[in-house]
């Protein structure tokens, strides 16, 4: 049996869509980066993916408000969407793709909102997380350190129930607000929403960029170290951010 | 019919009452626009529960509901004709853009325009909110706001009718070429005489004009000497580099410059791949090619910090998609040279307290905002970079932009594969220009930039950058390049059409120009307005005709507007032509060599350095100064994590790290370093070993970062002031020879660079008294280098405490001057230091590193062993206990001597045995406490100082 097949969108100031789409094929689909013009013209490539991500970026640079053009274009595609996530396929989106599914409505009955950070600047920083429950992505207590970088990801005004993914600090305990922790001063540390029994994702951080062990902030120190105790530190092993896409794959597989 | 929305956040509206608060943004829309589609509009805006919209048609308002708390509200909106990003969004949005007509975001019928909304204190506090020379404010009392809302109307473009041509007349007095010169050419209105702004050409380039044209038989046009003072501007021509001076009679460049390259590269076949001649230098990676420019962008951010540094970084980026058949950004990096925070002396270009500088607050806030959102909203990362603070960055701020790119060695053409870092255009393509539309922003931007700031200065030579029109050009121009669909591509930067097309014309041997073809903004410009306009996200390509239909709809499809504007020739000659007529014609060759050579004198200039007063310092007082201080909060505002690719930090435990390395491709263990270093403290006391340590040090980082010592090349970044004063001469060539003899001795070649020659203000103080401010003469070098493993990366923070840290520093020597004596105002030692070259020992550092032998690595730059002490120690959360060696401290700075080479290293106690001689130990890493000699600080404590500063702050 062929790769699941995954649709990665770009055009009009998305700019995660190449590491989004390698992440994607490394673990085993087969992924297509398309451009937003080209899928308002023909959504056809959606019929037979089994994954569509939303990457990162500037969408219309954001103006007017994050992933705000982007949404109301995307809106003319609203029943292909709804179609497609009934069909049991995933979608993940990612940083502006989280705002940008946040803003479609695509993530649960309750409607989260989000705002500039706590800090009123852009941050980017290493940041860990943990799973709240289980979901197509994730394990219930998985522990994923990762980068975010965005400039409005507090996360607010929806039903906690919906949350998958919150900000920990090393030892996995709740950040409870406390910047740096929780980067945004996201409500309830919320990192990321899940709806759709599991299958919808919208995330503020970047899996696709803390991928591989060469990719951690501490990534020369845990090599150091584990040179000391006799174990093999392998710079090209996934991370558990990659396991998100392997996750995904293996329920799609 | 004038309508407005205005979209408040409720979170905001309310809070921080005494202070200035960022409210939302308000839309103005003139035309006619139905007003359900507004409603629906206003109602998509704020289906984010956070914001309130308001309605305002003709005089009806619906406010926001919500109440404001300030005691003022305040709308910045743009002047007429200035970028409106978010404007042209709405307009997509709505339906109302459309990149096929000749106007971009205010089509036919609608015009569109979007405001800024603030919450104020004072009507003070809004009068700092804004840059009169882009932007204007509507001010008003919060309650009168809240009856009556803001004005509606949208400002429109004074456009005077201009003629499509004139002539000037260059057969008048040398007092009067020079008032050409300074003022431009001058034209008569019906308001008067209208001078078009500085030409920049030198007395000697002008005469030279003169006699062609009186060869000629006839008078230079308009257009023709606006071409020639584009051409030969100093920004272009580098005329400094090129002339005589002194003994070098050859010039700089050929002499310390190309031939250091020229000798390097006959020794290293095959590692350089494109050097001097196109939009960045280009080295071997694997399969790939890897393309590094670095600019200057300092003259329009002195006027506006947040656009200049913004489309300086835009512009370099576009050097890199430029590059070759064009390369893909992988990296930016910055670097500015600013006055303090705290530096408060307010300075004025007009002697009557009008035309204000930017505070050295709002010129820090601006340029940081300006890379911030030029890096983040195009997706590419900000890997490396640097702040330096000194007061005689006042007048003049240097902004450093830089950007690494990557292409495959091979790629398609017309005529099928071939490698990627050739182009030609061929007689007979046709000439496209694609992305932006063409405005008055920026004429005169070329020429500006090589004359000094005063209250001439042009407004127009300031604008905003797009970076989302950019990333469309962009994501459409790689697809026209895998289609194999033209011969060349280049950017259009400074001095927009007339430089990049006069220098494409040049491969194929001429061109002739249809300018009328070219789309712009508004109407009403002159043709040699649309030649010499600098509006920014173009890009210029060489199509041939079999091509043309399929480049056409590629860009029609993708919504990226591009214009046939040409044909490229080979009768020699560029024809400017507008609906027909030929208003310029121009020999290709006297365009591109024809510039009168010049001679300067060095004569009798000295170097002189007082001598040393001061004590040595501790701790505590280098953490006191301006540039000991933390810069984290900037990193942390730049994405340096996107597309994936960085394997070693900008900050490590949010300490900067001096090098920076990426993994340009996932399947490769190979990886490249960046790197930066500059001394313009030693500069004036010993330039020479200003410029051979400087690139020493540099070299030292990448070397610090994993690099192989064998693969690396620089680029040099000269920004000096005064170039005519001896000293600054002398100063220049020394510094070049520096250059020079340290390239040679490290082998590593000199692939691009750039020089800004007048970085001086002449103005007035607050009492109306004269002022000059020249910046410090400052070669910055910037450099890439390739790691052969990226698992050797050994980062220069400790690892574990019980280490044992040593010093690698054979045959290092003091420097003369060093940070902490400029910081005090204080003198240097007597003598010069003598040249060594180091490779040697870096080749053996390089492979202490590449055998993994190393816990951590840092070449020491700025305060010397004790700052690398203390960097090493913050970024570990780590103390040490060390002594160091009388020989290498200093009566006048202690353990922060400066150096001309270097390295601090730790190391496993296990591996002791693998310090050779080369090592000396000085202690060990230790829990919490840093104890250099008798000098002891917590390490919490250290690091409370150091993240105290205005760039430290975590919040």
């Amino acid at each position: 049996m062929s790769n699941p097949r995954a649709v990665v969108l770009t055009g009009a100031g998305i700019n995660c869509e190449r590491e989004s789409a390698a992440a994607l094929n490394h673990v085993g689909f087969d992924a297509t980066i398309i451009h937003i013009v080209d899928l308002l013209q023909d959504s056809s490539a959606l019929d037979d993916a089994r994954f569509l991500l939303f990457p990162g970026g500037f969408s219309y640079g954001d103006h007017a408000g994050a992933a705000f053009v982007l949404a109301e274009q995307m809106r003319r595609l609203e029943d292909v969407l709804k179609t497609f996530v009934e069909k049991k396929n995933l979608v993940l989106g990612i940083c502006n793709g989280c705002q940008l599914l946040l803003r479609l409505g695509m993530i649960g009955e309750s409607k989260w909102g989000f705002r500039e950070n706590a800090g009123g600047h852009y941050e980017c920083r290493w940041v860990n997380l943990k799973a709240s429950q289980d979901s197509a992505f994730f394990k219930k207590g998985d522990i994923i350190p990762v980068p975010v970088a965005h400039g409005e990801g507090h996360l607010f005004g929806g039903d906690h129930a919906e949350i998958g993914l919150q900000y920990v600090d090393e030892n996995g305990e709740l950040a409870a607000g406390a910047y740096p922790i929780n980067p945004n001063g996201a409500e309830a540390d919320t990192a990321g929403v899940i709806a759709h029994d599991g299958r919808v994702l919208a995330m503020m951080p970047h899996p696709e960029r803390g991928f591989f062990n060469w990719h951690r902030a501490d990534a020369m120190k845990a090599a150091e170290l584990a040179k000391r105790s006799g174990v093999e530190f392998d710079l090209d092993g996934l991370t558990p951010a990659a396991q998100i896409f392997a996750n995904a794959y293996k329920t799609l597989k | 019919m004038a309508t407005r929305i205005d979209i408040i956040d409720l979170t905001s509206a309310n809070a921080d009452a005494g202070k200035t608060k960022f409210l939302g943004y308000g839309y103005r829309f003139s035309g006619n626009i139905s007003t359900e589609a507004l409603a629906s509009f206003k109602d998509s805006l704020t289906d984010i529960k956070t914001y309130s919209g308001g309605y305002k048609s003709n005089n009806d308002w619906v406010r926001p509901n919500v109440d404001i708390g300030h005691p003022y509200i305040a709308e910045v909106r743009f002047r007429a004709g200035v970028t409106d990003n978010v404007a042209k969004s709405v307009a997509q949005l709505l339906g109302y853009a459309d990149t096929r007509k000749n106007t971009q975001y205010w089509s036919d019928e609608i015009a569109i325009t979007s405001g800024r909304i603030y919450g104020v204190a004072t009507t003070a506090d809004a009068e700092a909110l804004y840059n009169p020379l882009i932007e204007f404010v509507e001010i008003l009392p919060s309650s009168k706001w809240m009856a009556s809302g803001f004005d509606t109307t949208i400002p429109s473009i004074e456009l005077v009718d201009q003629p499509m041509s004139i002539t000037v007349d260059l057969e008048v007095s040398d007092e009067q070429l020079i008032e050409l010169s300074k003022r431009g050419i001058a034209e008569d209105t019906p308001n008067g005489i209208r001078y078009r702004g500085p030409l920049g050409l030198g007395l000697d380039d002008l005469h030279c004009l003169r006699d062609k044209y009186r060869a000629l038989g006839r008078e230079i046009s308009d257009i023709e000497l606006e071409t020639f003072a584009q051409s030969w501007s100093e920004h272009c021509k580098h005329r400094f580099f090129a002339a005589s001076i002194d003994e070098v009679t050859e010039g700089i460049f050929r002499r310390y410059i190309k031939s250091a390259t020229d000798q390097i590269l006959q020794k290293k076949p095959g590692f350089c791949l494109s050097v001097f001649h196109d939009n960045a230098g280009g080295i071997a990676f694997g399969d790939y090619v890897l393309a590094f420019k670095v600019e200057t962008h300092n003259s329009p951010s002195a006027l506006d910090p947040y656009g200049g540094a913004m489309t300086g970084v835009l512009g370099v980026n576009r050097d890199c998609l430029g590059f070759g058949m064009g390369a893909e950004p992988l990296a930016n990096v910055f670097g500015y040279c600013l006055p303090s925070r705290d530096d408060t002396r307010e300075f004025f270009r007009q002697n009557d307290g009008s035309n204000p500088l930017p505070t050295s607050h709002d010129l820090a806030d601006g340029v940081i905002k300006g890379i911030e959102e030029g890096g983040n909203h195009s997706g590419i990362p900000t890997v490396q970079g640097f702040l330096y603070e000194d007061p005689s960055f006042r007048g003049k701020p240097l902004v450093y932009c830089g950007t690494l790119g990557i292409l495959p060695r091979e790629v398609n053409g017309p005529e099928g594969v071939q490698q990627s870092v050739d182009k030609r255009a061929r007689p007979g393509d046709y000439i496209y220009v694609f992305g932006n539309h063409v405005g008055f922003d920026g004429i005169h931007g070329a020429t500006f930039s090589s004359v000094e700031l005063d209250h001439n200065s042009p407004a127009t030579a300031v604008q905003i950058g797009d970076p989302i029109t950019q990333k469309n050009l962009q994501d459409v121009l790689f697809k026209a390049r895998d289609m194999g669909l033209y011969h060349a591509i280049t950017d259009n930067g400074a001095g927009g059409l007339s430089s990049s097309i006069g220098e494409m014309a040049e491969g194929a041997g001429g061109a002739e120009v249809w300018l009328e073809k070219v789309a712009l903004k508004y109407p009403g410009l002159a043709p040699w307005e649309i030649w010499i306009s600098e509006s920014q996200e173009r890009m210029i390509a060489s199509v041939p005709p079999e091509n043309a239909e399929k480049f056409e709809e590629l860009f029609a499809h993708y919504n990226v507007s591009a214009q046939r504007l040409g044909k490229f020739r080979d009768d020699g000659m560029l024809r400017l032509c507008y609906d027909g007529h030929e208003l310029g014609t121009i020999e290709m060759e006297f365009l591109h060599e024809g510039e009168p050579a010049r001679t300067y004198s060095s004569k009798g200039a000295m170097v002189v350095t007082p001598a040393r007063s001061k004590a040595a310092p501790k701790m505590a007082d280098v953490l006191a100064m301006d540039n000991f201080r933390s810069r984290a909060a900037i990193f942390r505002r730049y994405d340096h994590e996107v597309q994936g690719k960085s394997a070693l930090k900008p900050l490590i435990g949010d300490v900067e790290n001096m090098v920076s390395a990426l993994r340009p491709v996932w399947d490769m263990r190979e990886g490249v370093a960046l790197s930066q270093a500059m001394m313009p403290y030693l500069t004036e006391a010993d330039p020479f070993m200003a410029g051979y340590a400087s690139v020493d040090l540099s070299i030292r980082r990448l070397i610090a970062g994993g690099a192989n010592p064998e693969k690396i090349a620089i680029l040099d970044n000269f920004c000096w002031s005064k170039p005519e004063s001896k000293e600054r001469l002398l100063q220049l060539k020394e510094t070049n020879r520096g250059l020079y003899e340290a390239a040679m001795d490290h082998s590593a070649p000199i692939i691009s660079g750039k020089d800004s020659m007048y970085n001086d203000f002449r103005g007035f103080d607050k009492n109306g008294e004269k002022v000059e401010i020249n910046a410090l003469p400052t070669l910055l070098v910037s450099s890439m280098g390739i790691i052969d493993d990226c698992a050797s990366i050994a980062s220069f923070e400790f690892k574990a405490e019980g280490d044992l840290i040593a010093l690698y520093m054979p045959n290092a020597n003091k420097l003369t001057r060093s940070q902490i004596d400029q910081e005090r105002q204080d003198g240097g030692a007597a003598s010069a230091t003598p040249k060594t070259d180091h490779s040697a020992s870096y080749a053996r550092m390089a492979n202490h590193i590449a055998d993994g032998n190393l816990a951590s690595v840092e070449a020491f730059g700025l305060g010397g062993i004790g700052f690398a002490l203390m960097r090493c120690a913050m970024a570990s959360e780590l103390g040490v206990d060390v002594s160091i060696p009388q020989e290498l401290r200093c009566d006048h700075l202690g353990a922060f001597a400066e150096f001309d080479s270097g390295f601090l290293v730790s190391i496993d106690p296990a591996r002791r045995d693998k310090l050779d001689d080369d090592f000396v130990i000085i202690g060990e890493v230790k829990s919490d406490t840093v104890k250099i000699d008798e000098d002891v600080m917590s390490v919490q404590d250290m690091r409370g100082y150091y993240f105290a500063g205005g760039y430290g702050g975590q919040k």
